[in-house]
């Protein structure tokens, strides 16, 4: 920190300017080897991160916009194919190959596209059907950049300029930690999950910035709406977190991963890595995940808690005088958010990257997990194969959960301010500071009973106890939603029609 | 659950807190149209909420007295756009009672097949914009794309999809096109379980029952004395509908039932709300449409016994003969009827000529505004747009 900051300054920290010899220019920042070495490997993971994740918060705009469709009864996006911009693009070489005069390379292009054009147009056809209008988030994404950025000639330019980019930031931040598959991550370290609550936390003071600097009273509440409920939801969020830390011993976010392969348990190895081990299935973090998700939603301000930027009561929030780019940057955050959040509930709850299938898992290890004393000292190793799977699970599982953000939004009505504080203080953090306490007793439960019988038995038992468990809850989850209704349902749900005549 | 205001306390010494005054409107996303609300805020807690109106005047009224009586019919059309169909069905009704015009059985028949079916596609929009408002998006698209189904038989019937002037003066424009029976018949049997989907999507949802139960409450006394009319009336646990209680054209004839609001009561469809909030409101509206799908069953049924009838060639069926020139008999009259948004009264006074000397509408979401400051206070900022909507308010209808 203070290289960057004489580097940027060219004083010390006391605002003395630094003599000639001292100064630091760019060759001087970079001195040593490992310097550069070491910016390289900061810099270009967290380029590919902010480029991969751009791409797929744009791409998930596009999925909103076709679910919502759906759930609406209408087409959704449907212009801006791959394949007919190809087509077009070919039909105006071969007008122009074909126009007297042309040249011979606009001759050939013509003739050769020409040929190429039943082949764009069949791929145009394919394209069309299995993604129709794909390419409408890059024309938003061009709009929103060639758009005028207004600034409002009263707002408070600073602080209005920096909101976007604070929102930004604190949203990416969350995702350098995240652990994508078991061998690909940006960084993976001790107080990972605490890094995480703590990034994304930020996010608040951008939204007040941008609500406060806007010089607008809708924008003013926005924030101020904000405020009061991302700070509130962090406590069920926090107690979620604290209680998967208690549970797994640790904050990095590999290592809770691991925790739910069970290789500490003292069974055999096929019973290292069943999905029934995830810490969804012990009872309390049954209960703690569905509070997780939806603290989680109303930190990303997502329907039913979108107040801060309810369309129909404050106009458009805390961004309602942002246009351009800079609305964007907000737009983005979201579904960063939205995919970090996810991301973090899979890795909390529902076992990261695994598969959930031990033979599989084993299959795919090269090296198996070193143990010392019922502790893992070494992560087991992968084949290239395997951590490629473990990143398509790891994305599966993020998106079945963003899909589920949808899905709510589209589906619900929004919260009123009150209710959505009630909810949060009179429900989420009893229910969560409940299931903290009951997984501490857990622990020392199990402690006593393994003390008690010897580990081998208690874990045999646990292993056997959740299996049976986890297979009894989706078993009743699909009768709950495949069951057809009651007479006296059905009736209930015509209520309206009732007392004819 | 109490009142918001029951919670808050005095302000305490030394903390000092503004209140802030709030331009909600013309141009806000939920105040349906260009109704301008000045809300005086302290926080999220509305202490009044005045509604500013007339910018949308256009001096309908005005404009009758200076046309005859046929050609203000296209104005009525304007004066609520939601349910063009009813406006034109009351200033018929006024002017054919001024001038003792019968009315032949077919035209009625259709008139009250366009009435009750715009009554559905009016209440399509303000059930959808209200769930719209307590931030549902879905609801609104599927009343929609039910509205396009009435207009699309409305566009058959008479070639307009909004502003329809179909009724004339003495009867209808057209009379039914073949096959429109069994359309509107097909739409029937289509609306119901759709209503009864919509009633699973956002009636029956807990969180938008929370965000309108004891929201905007008007009681018993204070509806007829505010002079509610229509739904929001019948949401207080009035029951009054001028179909049933002063029966005009053919209503007298038809089975319906007149949905009344039954909050609190815990067999009801409002169990957890209080009489006359604005889930009564709402639930009144949905149990509406249901008793017009029953109507437009009915003269479905009656219209096509109607078409058995020997024709006569000599007379249009659809339309009484009258003169090209209309004179009506000097005097005065006010004609009620019942429109989706409440009686919508028209005062006519003649003086034997063909204008009208003096014209006075009066409209159902006037008097929901008087209303509005008194019911609003002490709400939050998010239980005014829930009031407006529950108030089934359109602007051009307040203003004319």
């Amino acid at each position: 920190m203070p290289t960057i900051y004489y580097f940027l300054t060219g004083a010390d920290a006391f605002g003395n300017a630094l003599p000639a010899d001292q100064l630091y220019t760019f060759q001087h920042f970079f001195r040593e080897w490992w310097q550069l070495a070491a910016f390289i490997a900061v810099f270009i993971p967290a380029k590919i991160l902010f480029v991969v994740v751009q791409a797929v918060a744009g791409g998930s705009t596009y999925i909103e916009r076709k679910v919502a469709a759906d759930i609406q009864r209408r087409v959704g996006p449907n212009k801006c194919n791959v394949g007919s911009f190809l087509g077009e693009f070919a039909r105006i070489c071969q007008n122009n190959g074909a126009r007297p005069g042309a040249g011979i390379i606009a001759k050939l292009m013509g003739f050769a596209l020409g040929l190429a054009l039943p082949l764009l147009d069949l791929i145009d056809k394919v394209l069309a059907k299995l993604a129709p209008g794909v390419l409408i988030f890059l024309a938003d994404g061009v709009k929103l950049i060639l758009k005028e950025d207004i600034i409002p000639a009263a707002v408070d330019k600073p602080l209005f300029k920096a909101a976007p980019t604070v929102v930004l930031v604190s949203a990416f931040g969350a995702l350098a930690v995240l652990p994508y598959s078991d061998a690909w991550y940006a960084a993976d370290f001790n107080i990972g999950v605490f890094f995480i609550a703590a990034v994304t936390s930020i996010e608040v003071l951008g939204i007040l910035m941008a609500g406060w600097s806007s010089n607008n009273k809708w924008a003013l509440l926005g924030g101020m709406r904000s405020a009061a409920q991302i700070v509130s939801y962090e406590l069920p969020v926090g107690l979620a977190i604290c209680a998967v830390i208690l549970f797994s011993g640790t904050m990095s976010m590999q290592a809770i991963t691991y925790d739910q392969f069970a290789f500490n348990d003292a069974g055999s190895a096929l019973s290292q890595g069943w999905f029934w081990q995830w810490n969804v299935f012990n009872p309390f973090m049954l209960i703690l995940a569905p509070v997780y998700f939806l603290a989680a939603l109303a930190e990303c301000n997502r329907t039913p808690f979108d107040i801060p930027e309810a369309e129909s009561e404050l106009v458009s929030g805390y961004h309602t005088e942002y246009s351009g780019m800079r609305f964007a940057f907000f737009f983005m955050a979201e579904y960063a958010m939205m995919y970090a959040t996810s991301a973090i509930a899979v890795t909390l709850f529902f076992g990261g990257w695994s598969t959930g299938i031990a033979p599989l898992e084993h299959a795919l290890m090269v090296a198996p997990a070193v143990l010392q004393n019922g502790i893992v000292v070494q992560a087991p190793q992968f084949h290239w194969l395997g951590t490629l799977i473990h990143l398509l699970v790891f994305a599966l599982k993020t998106f079945a959960l963003v899909f589920i953000m949808m899905w709510i939004r589209w589906t619900l009505p929004r919260f009123r301010v009150d209710q959505m504080m009630t909810l949060c203080w009179k429900k989420l953090i009893p229910i969560s500071l409940f299931c903290l306490l009951g997984i501490a007793a857990w622990m020392i439960v199990r402690m006593l009973l393994i003390q008690r019988f010897g580990v081998e038995a208690i874990e045999g038992t646990l292993f056997w106890t959740r299996f049976v468990f986890a297979f009894a809850l989706i078993g009743w989850l699909v009768w709950y939603f495949a069951k057809p209704l009651s007479k006296e349902q059905r009736e209930q749900r015509e209520f309206a029609s009732a007392g004819t005549f | 659950m109490p009142l918001v205001t029951d919670n808050l306390a005095e302000p305490k010494e030394g903390i000092d807190s503004e209140q802030m005054v709030l331009s909600m409107g013309p141009h806000h996303p939920s105040t349906h149209g260009v109704l301008r609300l000045e809300v005086v805020t302290d926080g999220e807690v509305v202490v009044s909420a005045r509604p500013d109106i007339g910018y949308l005047h256009r001096a309908i009224e005005k404009i009758g007295e200076n046309i005859d009586y046929r050609q203000f019919m296209p104005y009525t059309d304007r004066v609520d756009y939601l349910c063009a169909m009813n406006s034109n069905f009351a200033y018929a009704l006024a002017v054919e009672k001024l001038a003792g015009i019968k009315v032949p059985l077919r035209a009625e028949l259709m008139r009250v097949m366009a009435a009750e079916l715009n009554r559905i596609s009016s209440h399509m929009i303000c059930l959808g914009a209200l769930a719209m408002d307590m931030g549902a998006f879905t609801p609104f698209l599927h009343g929609i794309c039910h509205r396009e189904k009435v207009n699309d038989l409305f566009e058959e019937v008479c070639g307009a999809r909004l502003t329809y002037n179909y009724l004339t003066i003495g009867g209808v424009s057209y009379d039914a096109p073949p096959g429109f029976i069994d359309k509107c018949e097909q739409f029937a049997d289509y609306l119901w379980p759709k209503m009864v989907e919509f009633n699973e999507l956002i009636s029956g949802n807990s969180i938008f029952q929370d965000r309108l139960c004891h929201v905007g409450v008007v009681s018993r006394e204070q509806a007829i004395n505010w002079g509610l009319v229509g739904p929001n009336l019948r949401g207080s646990g009035v029951k009054w509908d001028l179909r049933k209680d002063e029966p005009y054209s053919i209503y007298d004839r038809l089975k319906f039932d007149v949905p009344v609001g039954d909050g609190g009561d815990p067999r009801g469809s409002n169990p957890n709300g209080a009489l006359g909030d604005s889930y009564d409101r709402f639930i009144v509206r949905v149990k509406e449409v249901f008793e017009s799908i029953k109507i437009v069953k009915q003269v479905c049924a009656m219209l096509r016994e109607n078409d058995k009838l020997p024709k006569d060639n000599s007379d249009r069926q659809h339309q009484a003969k009258l003169p090209i020139r209309l004179k009506v008999k000097k005097g005065e009259v006010y004609v009620r009827s019942e429109n989706p948004r409440g009686e919508t009264g028209y005062y006519i006074v003649s003086d034997g000529t063909d204008k009208p000397v003096r014209m006075k509408i009066r409209t159902g979401s006037f008097s929901a505004l008087n209303c509005f400051e008194e019911v609003t206070r002490g709400l939050l900022i998010g239980d005014v747009i829930a009031v407006i909507g529950s108030f089934d308010i359109v602007i051009p209808e307040v203003d004319r």
